[in-house]
Order: C-alpha cells, then structure tokens, then sequence
C-alpha cells in the first residue's frame, strides 16, 4: 500500500492508503444506559448498542464495570427500563448486545447470575456478551447468541477459533491492545464476527487488572504517580500507555474485515460527548463508503467540529494517543 | 509441603539450587522478551532436574504475536522431560493440554480477575477470589492446580499454590518499564531487573476529565513495578504448604534465608 504525506493538524505518522469502498459494510456498537443515551447514539449513527442492567441484589456487578464509577452509573436501572430501551433499539433498527460479561462468577453467585441473565433474555436482547469460560460454557446452545466481551481477554486467535468450535460462540470483542497485524490474524477465522474497541485504551490489560476503582487509586492506568521514596520525583501518567483513537484507522479497519468497532463509555459522565465520539466514527464509515478518502473525512471534521479542534487534536493526536500508529506506547507492547 | 523459588531468568539458578527449594520456577507471566530462549530454557530444566527438582516454567501471557514462539519453547522444554507449566492465558492452557508428562497448572494470568461492585454509590471492588467455576473448565483441559497470591480468597478443594512475596495488580501490553526507558522489546530485555517503586499522587477523575490530587485522607498504596507487571504488598500471610518465593524480591543470601524461614514455619506449623 502507498503512502501519503500526513496533512496539516494531523501530527501521526504516515499512514496506508486504503481504496474507499462500500463492499464491506461495518457495524458500529454504543453504550447505552438510559433512552436519553440510547437517542443520542442513534443521532450518532450506530447500528449496535451494549448495556448492562442493575442486578437485583448482591455486591457484585454481573458485568464488566462497577455499578458506579466516578460517581456515574453504568447500568440500566430496572427491567421495565430495558425493555423499553429494548423496544426503542429495535424499532430504530438497532441489535442491542446484552452485558452478563463479569469476569468472574463466583460459586455463591452463580444462581443470581443466570437469573440476571434471563431478565436480560425476557427484555428481548438480541445477544448475551460473557466474560467468562464458564459463562459461555452455561449460555452455550441458548436461545440467543453469545458473544465473547473483551472481559473474556480472547488475547489469540486459537482460543477465538475454539470458542467459536466448542461453544459456537458467534462474535469475539478482541482486546483493546492489539495491533493491526493482530486484529487481522483474527478477522481471518471463519464464520467468527470480530468486534473491536476503538476509542479507548489503557497501559495495562484490564482483564487482569486489581487497580480499578482501588482507593487512593481509581483508574490505576490512568492515575498520576510518583517515586515512593521522593515526593518530587514525578512519573506523571507512569502506568498509561494507553492508545486510544482509531479514526484515521477505520479504512484499514474496514479492509481487514471486522464486523463491528466498539466506542467504550457505559460509564461516560457526558453522554452528547460519547454519542459525538460515536458521530466521528460514523462519519468515517461513511466517508469511506462514499469513496472519500479518510484524509479529507478528517479534514472535514477539523473544518467544522469544536470538539476535534478542542478535545480530540490536543488530547489524542497531539499526545500520539493512537491505536495502531508506531508511537512509543505501542513500540513497548511485549 | 514444597518450596519453589521462581527466577525469572537462569542468571540466580545455582543459588536457588542451593537453597534446597523442592521446584524452581522460571519465567514470569508478563512478558516473552524477559522468558529465557529455547536453549536457554532446555539448558536450565537440565540441569535443575539433575538436581532432582522439579522443572516449572511459567508462560507469559500470550498475544497474537507471541503465542507460535511462546508454544514452541514450552513444548521444547516439556519433550524433554517432566516439566510443569504455569499457564497464564486460556489459549496457551488449550496448546499444552495435550502436552505428554506436563503437569499443568492455572497461573496469576488466569486468576486475577475479580467481580466489580454493585453498590450504587461505592465502586469499591470485593475482595478478590478464584473463580472456581473456571477452574472445573480448565480441569477438563488437564489444569490440576492453581496458583493465587495470598490476598486472594478460594472456595472448594482445589490444589493450591501460593506466592508469598507480592500481590500482581496489573499487567501492561505497553510495557511501563520500557516506555520510561523509550525504548520497547527486544532491547528492553535487561531493564526490568531494576524496579521502579511508585505510589499515587493523583486519581484520574472521569467526570472532570483531569487527574486530581488524591484527598488527604487517602492512604496511597506503593507499587513495585517490574517490567511490565505491577504489584503490590501481600496483606495476608501465606496458609498453603506449596509456598513460591519470587526471587526479585530476595536479593543475595536473603533468598536462602527465605526459604528456610517458610520451611520451618512449615514444619511448625504441621
């Protein structure tokens, strides 16, 4: 593939040039908690949405996110409101992807745990995301097709080949660090849909990760540090490698054959700010079908959006905040 | 009762040999560019089973990149003899199922994982434990034990081996180490055997979109970050009698020390 000069406001490197198209068509997969949020990402432009829905007890979230974080919820809040979330969804068109993804199901919580999965299927779901071996193996030859959330950290392809074998398990969300080189090797199993995050990142693998929501701590990966033994000695973002943006990606994307990006943000605190992320996604979809090239869709963007010039340059491009560029974040990836 | 003592690479294998530890574990789970090569594994399980111990390998975490090369050393290292394998992936489990006289068991990678919390105004997580569903579906796969630290709880009779040392809390795909030394793999390789020991001076706040200083009665926990695995202090004492001794952390004639204090506190115990 050529390359391109990179233009103006656009400080990553030179990136391939993929032929515009419209054979492919790809998906594009919100959060939603609310019909506010639900309105919003349909405005944005996508074709999926993901939720998770408030258990009815218990101390432990039956998905991959606390119930609260940072003081904004992530959940539905009751079956009546996902039902009618539901229904909304569907009558825009719309697959709605149910979260039962919590990474563990521990033994005394196993019975609430599949309760909680058959308030999701009475609301009329379409899938059943998991984030556990066992909770494919439970929900396996269900009524509705399972999909491995990124929760499951399916970290190769042999083991999404093998979900797919064994538990016919019909999508993989394919972790948020891979490369592109990575995503292909996945795109290339058979009958398996690939979804991808594509804005969002983090230093370390959030599958295994013990520093969320720890106080004194948060985000582990996103926190501020500095040396133990000298209060002076800041390390700043020590633990963030995070590699967020994919916009100028989305043809290469395209190309490999995914089948669906995700924008990550159940627990967003400003939902016109997520449902926008989800706009710029959607704008390079379509710019793609149309045959514009990604350059000119980001062009474009940078002509009239505030936030691109506000938030997303400075924030993302300027700090080479970038899923698959050759930054220093992903020249350290082992 | 049984003692391992872990290296993560064969540089401190004579002394550990001499500790008199009953396994020697080498490897870690984070990282390929720090697991010694083939030959270097081979040489290593040698001359430990020589010495009439038994030969762990512990296998980072595999990514797609890393998984065919990962495989091939484990293999390598389990045709010659017997060997176990602590495996930290579900994919890499799945390679070695069928290994022949390879003893598998679940490592840290495979059990850190921990449910969130569902309370609506405290995101708190519970206390971590092993999901002992998982491990029903790993026995099917000819995984016979688990690895857990000692802060982390588990139900049911299951063989249990535990760290003493520290606490993994996290595992970087963007290796932290060698991000601070600009560099990445495989010229990273030496830099991880020298520690980076942090704590928090600030809590990234979602809904302000900016980190802020953490409040004055927050009690900031102190991180030891080696190479891209970051861990903390071990809260509880250890209750299991096959006990690992992470070397990193027992630097000269203190890792024979170790090993004789958890030996005796073994025997006075039973």
């Amino acid at each position: 593939m050529a390359t391109e000069p990179v233009p103006a406001g656009q400080p990553c490197a030179d990136r391939p040039v993929v032929e515009p198209s419209a054979d492919h068509v790809v998906g594009l997969n919100a959060p939603v908690r609310s019909l506010k949020m639900l309105e919003l990402q349909i405005a944005g432009g996508a074709t999926e949405v993901y939720l998770g829905l408030r258990p009815e007890d218990g101390p432990v979230s039956f998905d991959s996110l606390p119930a609260n974080r940072d003081g904004e919820q992530t959940h539905v809040s009751s079956p009546a409101l996902l039902g009618e979330i539901v229904t909304a969804a569907h009558a825009a068109g719309l697959i709605v992807h149910f979260c039962a993804d919590t990474p563990v199901v521990r033994a005394a919580d196993e019975a609430a745990f599949r309760r909680h999965v058959e308030r999701g299927v009475a609301a009329g779901v379409d899938t059943l995301v998991v984030g556990s071996l066992p909770a494919c193996s439970w929900l396996a030859g269900g009524e509705l097709p399972v999909v491995a959330g990124g929760a499951l950290g399916v970290s190769t392809p042999d083991l999404a080949a093998h979900l797919h074998e064994k538990y016919g398990v019909r999508r993989v969300v394919v972790p948020h660090t891979l490369a592109l080189d990575e995503i292909a090797l996945f795109c290339g199993l058979p009958g398996l849909e690939i979804e991808t995050p594509v804005q969002t990142g983090a230093g370390l693998d959030c599958t295994r990760c013990r520093l969320q929501d720890t106080p004194g701590v948060g985000l582990g990966c996103r926190a501020g540090y500095r040396r133990a033994d000298d209060p002076t000695g800041d390390l700043g973002g020590f633990l963030d490698g995070a590699a967020d943006c994919a916009l100028c990606d989305v043809p290469s994307l395209i190309a490999l054959g995914v089948t669906t990006l995700q924008v990550a943000g159940r627990e967003s605190p400003n939902l016109r700010q997520n449902a926008k992320i989800t706009q710029m996604y959607r704008r390079a979809l379509r710019g793609h079908a149309a045959g514009t090239p990604i350059t000119e869709v980001i062009k474009e963007i940078d002509r009239v959006e505030l936030m691109w010039q506000m938030g997303w340059l400075p924030r993302l491009c300027d700090q080479q905040r970038c899923r698959f560029r050759d930054t220093p974040q992903l020249r350290a990836y082992v | 009762m049984t003692i391992e003592v872990r290296l993560t690479t064969p540089d401190r294998l004579a002394e550990a040999l001499d500790t008199g530890a009953d396994a020697i574990g080498l490897g870690q789970e984070g990282c390929l560019t720090k697991l010694p090569s083939t030959d270097e594994l081979r040489a290593a399980a040698e001359e430990i089973r020589a010495a009439g111990r038994t030969v762990v390998v512990v296998a980072p975490i595999a990514w797609p990149r890393t998984a065919g090369e990962l495989h091939r050393r484990l293999l390598a290292v389990a045709a010659d003899g017997p060997t176990t394998v602590t495996v930290n992936d579900l994919g890499t489990a799945l390679t070695m199922a069928g290994a022949e006289d390879c003893t598998l068991v679940a490592g840290l990678g495979l059990t850190r994982s921990r449910p969130h919390s569902a309370d609506q105004k405290n995101g708190t997580p519970p206390k971590a434990g092993v999901d002992t569903a998982l491990l029903a579906v790993l026995a099917d796969h000819g995984v016979t034990a688990v690895e857990i630290d000692t802060d982390t709880e588990i139900t049911g009779d299951h063989a249990v081996r535990q760290l003493v040392d520290a606490v993994p809390v996290g595992y970087g795909r963007s290796c932290p180490t060698a991000r601070q030394h600009r560099t990445g793999p495989p010229d990273c390789r030496a830099l991880c055997d020298t520690p980076f020991h942090l704590t928090t001076n600030s809590r990234w706040q979602l809904n302000h979109g900016h980190r802020e200083p953490l409040p004055a009665t927050v009690t900031a926990p102190t991180l030891t970050v080696w190479g891209n695995a970051v861990y903390r202090t071990a809260t509880a004492e250890s209750t299991c009698d096959y006990r690992i001794l992470d070397a990193r952390w027992h630097a000269g004639e203190s890792l024979a020390a170790a090993v004789d204090a958890h030996r005796n506190t073994i025997l006075i115990g039973h």
